[in-house]
């Protein structure tokens, strides 16, 4: 019996989920989630949030600001995610998500895949908001908002104009270049409190 | 016709449309799963209340006035370009001699969701009545 279990201990592990841990609170994560981010989801990684919200020592007016564009943010990897079910060459149908607090501002970063089509057309309208100032990003919100309305292309357009509005910061993303199909997606925001 | 109630949800609002008691109100949290979904039993509701309105109009010379109140913690994007059609039905509403003033009312602790407000009244070009609670 003892033996055994002598054998079972030294075992080696399949995973080093003590280094994963360890990285996720040196880097201050409060959630990181690898997965489907459908609509339940977002709604269980949301109402986490909340709860957290109260011991994080920041003030309420903040974190409800986070809690906004964290929506925002969710809602944005679904836009541009490619799907396993479409596309069946995709790496992985998973996405990524992580929530981190440091000491002078709150994190939010996000990594999907996305066709190779889209990054020109998405990185164009990611620097175009970026170079915009807060007057001109309302008028161009209104704008989208407006079309969009027309077009009846609810979603489109709209999420990334509104989490540069209420971050007050540039948006930094990063296309990696997977193959000649597909890019990983990057987008990391930073709300300063 | 029968009032709209609609129970708040962790992603939709607490909707209520009673012209019986003339409460037309809707708080809380936006971000349905089905935007166009959720807001379209509102408009539908709102496009049967008008007919309704003109109809009293003419046959009692009654003319009702309505205070339509939004106290919404958050929505999402999604959720702002149906907002903005229910402010185009109150805006045909205002043009048809209804008396209907929009409220909008924020926490004081959240500036934001005034400023939200204000973007969309003015694309809509309207007028309301910001509270702060």
């Amino acid at each position: 019996m003892i033996t055994s279990d002598l054998d079972n201990i030294n075992k080696p592990l399949s995973f080093d989920i003590h280094r994963l841990y360890a990285t996720m609170i040196e880097q201050s994560i409060i959630t990181a989630f690898l997965g489907d981010f459908d609509h339940t989801t977002i709604t269980t990684l949301l109402e986490n949030f909340k709860k957290r919200m109260s011991s994080l020592e920041t003030s309420t007016s903040i974190n409800k600001r986070v809690y906004k564009i964290m929506v925002e943010c969710l809602e944005n990897i679904g836009r541009h995610k490619v799907s396993k079910l479409i596309y069946n060459e995709v790496p992985s149908d998973s996405a990524i998500f992580l929530i981190a607090k440091k000491e002078d501002a709150f994190y939010i970063s996000t990594g999907n895949y996305i066709n190779a089509e889209q990054v020109k057309t998405l990185q164009k309208k990611i620097d175009t908001i970026n170079s915009f100032t807060k007057v001109n990003l309302k008028k161009h919100y209104k704008q989208v908002l407006a079309q969009s309305k027309q077009n009846n292309n609810v979603g489109a357009g709209i999420g990334l104009i509104d989490i540069i509005i209420k971050t007050d910061n540039p948006l930094k993303y990063r296309f990696l270049t997977i193959s000649d199909q597909y890019s990983f997606f990057i987008l990391e925001v930073t709300i300063n409190y | 016709m029968e009032p709209l109630y609609l129970k708040k949800t962790v992603d939709s609002p607490e909707v209520i449309l009673d012209h019986q008691k003339n409460i037309f109100r809707i708080s809380g949290e936006s971000r349905p799963e089905n935007a166009k979904l959720f807001y379209d039993v509102i408009i539908n509701w709102l496009a049967a209340y008008e007919k309704h309105l003109f109809w009293m109009k003419g046959e009692f010379e009654k003319k009702t006035s309505i205070k339509f109140e939004f106290y919404l913690e958050y929505f999402n994007s999604t959720s702002a370009k149906f907002i903005l059609d229910i402010f185009k039905f109150i805006d045909e509403m205002q043009k048809k001699d209804s008396d209907i003033v929009i409220y909008w009312y924020y926490d004081e602790i959240d500036e934001d969701i005034l400023d939200s407000g204000r973007e969309l009244l003015s694309l809509a070009n309207m007028q309301a009545v910001f509270v702060k609670k």
